[in-house]
């Protein structure tokens, strides 16, 4: 029982310390993409996908919470309760033409917990942030229109919408899972433009609302021991925004208005995935995702969103030799994704790249709580027609937690 | 099982963080600065309507004013223009030995460098004993305060200015008034500031129209009697000085403007549009003409797209280099009020750091004789727009010194030729585009 309450305790102090660390932190992202429409869309998830290639559509919860598809709660095994803390560590080269510059942040990634209803059917909750925004883009320079002069502004953002998922998922028949999910979409996305003159500075803060709702649905089915598909689907929806806007300048009163901001509209979101075990070592997961944009018709600024497809591969490995070594219960992960990226600018699209490898090291012998670490090398963008390129190193960190409900620990 | 392995793993995830946390930002290069664009669009505008025109004070407080101006000269745009001094006398002894004997008495009135116009020329002072007691209308001595005076003259000087050069001008007066005086005081006929008062209300010292300059004097000019002490070896020469009073003593300035273009300005809310005086505005110190400038179409600013706001704005106004006439000083600095539709004062003119906003020269070509000042009028220009009645703000230029000079300036109006025209320099932002 020691050991139970030990774990509660950290559990909440967890889950008390990532929710206010969501919520509060700012710089989610170092990549000047993120200023368009409500930023970087956040490919990490729970568990231990990150390390596959984001791929894992046809994986069940059985070790770990899989927040890719709401029907693979169904596959918690009975008494478990699973817990993911996430975390996340950026560094991200920026160049652009003949000059470069290095960004880092670190955040939080994930905060979520699931566990069985019945035999047939179980639930998860996940808070992660849904898009992150945060850039930094100094010494604009625009003209006075009407004179020779210039002047020059800096912009920062920061912030991003966070999703509350709630997924669940049940057995229709033992190797037939389905799931439906409902997302609560919200958070503040925060812009500073500051614009700098001879004589005078104006300032424009803009706190960008959004929430909404969106629904989604899964299945997962088992062909066999060794072979699963799955598939997802997530409605479009279009989220509320507004803007509470303040406008000063060294001079007159600052201006503050609120105004109702245009709807923003996710698209249809498909996706299909594979799972093989090949041997009993290796396992591969494929997957293949398609997001709608063209549909919602939407651009920004100098960009305008276009339909989006993701292509996640990846291969766990398991040594499977004598128990009784560590290093033979450690997991394997290689991965790699592409991404066609949602954005097109000057008529090219903004794609994403990246390598993946990944451990996860078991952090006893009782039951599945693991430590998932994923690092991963990827390129967005590209250095032609005026676009950016980043290349970026990231690592995460997956505390995937398995506390056994009602059974006592025999030895303490 | 041994657990090092995840101990090793969360160190060098920690390690790692803070490795790429600590390296140095290469944020020399900015990137994305091509790339993206400012929300804001900003425009500089100096097409906006600016009218000027010139109107007159109906008078102007002199009172305390620190310098006496006694002279006249006749302009060839502003006519006849004329300071007379009303002097009160503020005597502080009573009491002189029998046996001094009076010898002579005289104002002697000290330069203080100031003067106006032409100085080669004779000047001639006259003096006259006021008949009326000196003392303010209501709170103040206006320009137009005038009393009553002795149209005989007790003294008078015919003389060549030399205001830099010398110290002062010693005005001899009559003997008989100075004796008089003399006897007054020494035979206990006047023995307090009251009976002195009543006796002698003041002095004015007065010009002659064909004077061709103003002439400044400092306010510790003053009254000097002369008289001789007989002693037993050797006679001394003694003086009393009586000074002026500091608070019932003022500048009386006044213009003849018959056949100038001000002749018809009898009201302060006529006015007389630069349009009607080849292109042009006045200023005039002392008599009280200042420059009224209008923007009345300013309120159409909103009528561009987008909320927005003024970032800066600045009047640009230029000196008409057209007299013939030498030493007609101008000064680097302007004075403003803001005035309504009849040009009365509603207040200062201040700017955005809370300091009273002045015309300043900003530019002077000595080459081409050309100065130009410029008002900050961005505060102004935020409460035309916000303020009720706002629509009726105009602003008065009008000279620094207006109680203790009479500078003159003659400025440009609208219409003049690109770099002297009259306008008004905005700079504005638009921040959120309507789309």
């Amino acid at each position: 029982m020691m050991k139970m309450n030990k774990l509660t305790a950290i559990t909440v102090i967890l889950v008390l310390f990532s929710i206010t660390v969501i919520a509060q932190t700012n710089t989610q992202s170092n990549s000047p993409y993120s200023s368009y429409g409500l930023g970087l869309t956040n490919n990490l998830s729970t568990g231990k996908t990150n390390a596959l290639g984001n791929a894992g559509i046809a994986m069940p919860s059985a070790t770990a919470i899989n927040n890719l598809n709401p029907a693979s709660m169904a596959g918690i095994p009975l008494k478990n309760f699973m817990y993911d803390f996430g975390f996340k560590a950026q560094s991200a080269s920026l160049s652009e033409g003949a000059g470069s510059e290095t960004k880092f942040n670190a955040t939080f990634s994930n905060l979520a917990f699931a566990f069985p209803l019945s035999p047939k059917s179980g639930l998860g909750v996940t808070l992660m942030p849904y898009t992150n925004v945060g850039y930094t883009i100094d010494g604009i320079i625009s003209d006075i229109e009407g004179s020779q002069d210039t002047f020059l502004t800096n912009i920062e953002g920061s912030g991003g919408l966070n999703t509350l998922d709630l997924n669940y998922g049940y057995s229709i028949l033992p190797n037939f899972r389905v799931g439906v999910k409902g997302s609560y979409l919200f958070g503040k996305i925060e812009q500073t433009e500051t614009n700098i003159f001879v004589n005078n500075q104006l300032t424009i803060h803009d706190y960008n609302r959004y929430n909404g709702l969106q629904l989604g649905g899964g299945l997962q089915y088992d062909f066999s021991e060794k072979f699963s598909l799955g598939s997802i689907v997530n409605l479009p929806t279009s989220l509320n925004g507004n803007k509470h806007s303040i406008v000063y300048q060294l001079y007159d009163d600052e201006i503050v208005t609120d105004e109702d901001l245009a709807d923003f509209k996710l698209p249809l979101e498909l996706g299909f995935g594979f799972k093989g075990k090949i041997t009993d070592n290796y396992t591969f997961y494929v997957d293949y995702r398609k997001n709608f944009w063209d549909a919602t018709n939407q651009s920004d600024k100098l960009g305008t969103y276009t339909d989006q497809d993701i292509y996640g591969l990846g291969v766990e490995f398991l040594p499977n030799g004598n128990p009784l070594s560590y290093w033979n219960a450690v997991q394997y992960r290689a991965g790699f994704n592409y991404d066609t990226g949602n954005l097109t600018i000057n008529n090219e699209k903004v794609n994403n790249y990246a390598l993946s490898v990944g451990m996860g090291l078991p952090l006893n012998n009782r039951n599945n709580s693991t430590l998932n670490l994923m690092y991963s090398y990827g390129q967005k963008g590209q250095v032609n027609n005026g676009l950016i390129k980043e290349n970026y190193h990231l690592i995460t960190l997956n505390l995937s937690l398995n506390g056994l409900w009602f059974i006592k620990s025999k030895f303490n | 099982m041994k657990k090092y392995p995840v101990v090793v793993a969360l160190l060098s995830f920690f390690l790692f963080i803070l490795l790429i946390a600590c390296s140095k930002d290469d944020a020399s290069f900015p990137v994305g600065e091509s790339w993206v664009s400012s929300d804001t669009k900003v425009y500089f505008i100096d097409t906006v309507t600016v009218e000027s025109s010139t109107f007159k004070f109906d008078s102007i407080s002199v009172s305390g004013a620190d310098r006496y101006l006694i002279g006249a000269y006749t302009d060839s745009v502003f006519g006849l223009t004329k300071s007379k001094l009303f002097a009160q006398l503020s005597n502080t002894i009573y009491s002189i030995d029998d046996d001094a004997q009076f010898d002579s008495i005289a104002l002697i009135l000290n330069y203080d460098n100031y003067y106006y116009s032409d100085t080669t020329k004779l000047q001639t002072f006259t003096v006259h004993e006021v008949l009326q007691n000196i003392k303010p209308e209501e709170e103040s001595f206006y320009n137009t305060s005038s009393y009553r005076s002795d149209p005989a003259s007790i003294g008078s000087i015919t003389f060549k200015p030399k205001p830099i050069r010398e110290d002062s001008i010693h005005l001899l007066l009559n003997n008989d008034f100075g004796k008089t005086l003399f006897n007054n005081l020494q035979n206990d006929v006047i023995n307090n500031s009251d009976e002195f008062l009543s006796a002698y209300k003041g002095l004015l010292i007065d010009p002659e129209d064909n004077n061709t300059v103003v002439l400044g004097f400092t306010t510790n000019s003053f009254l000097r009697i002369y008289y001789t002490l007989e002693n037993e070896t050797e006679d001394d020469e003694e003086t009393l000085d009586i000074s002026f009073s500091a608070t019932n003593t003022f500048n009386n300035i006044s213009s003849e403007k018959t056949g100038t273009y001000f002749e018809n300005l009898a009201e302060q809310q006529d006015l007389l549009s630069s349009k009607k005086t080849n292109n042009s505005s006045f200023i005039q110190a002392g008599t009280g003409l200042a420059t009224r400038i209008s923007i009345p179409f300013i309120e159409r600013i909103n009528d561009i797209n987008g909320h927005g706001t003024i970032l800066d704005a600045n009047l640009k106004i230029s000196l008409k280099g057209n007299s013939d006439m030498y030493n007609l000083f101008t000064r680097d600095s302007l004075q403003l009020y803001i005035i309504d539709q009849k040009n009365q004062v509603l207040g200062q003119l201040y700017d955005y750091s809370g300091a009273n906003a002045e015309g300043l020269l900003t530019q002077k070509n000595e080459e081409f004789k050309t100065i130009n000042y410029t008002i900050p009028v961005q505060l102004f220009l935020d409460q035309k727009l916000s303020q009720f009645n706002g629509e009726n703000w105009h602003l008065a230029l009008y000279s620094s010194n207006y109680n203790t000079s009479i500078d003159r300036y003659i400025l440009n109006g609208e219409a003049a030729k690109e770099d002297l025209r009259l306008k008004l320099e905005l700079t504005y932002a638009v921040y959120d585009e309507d789309e």
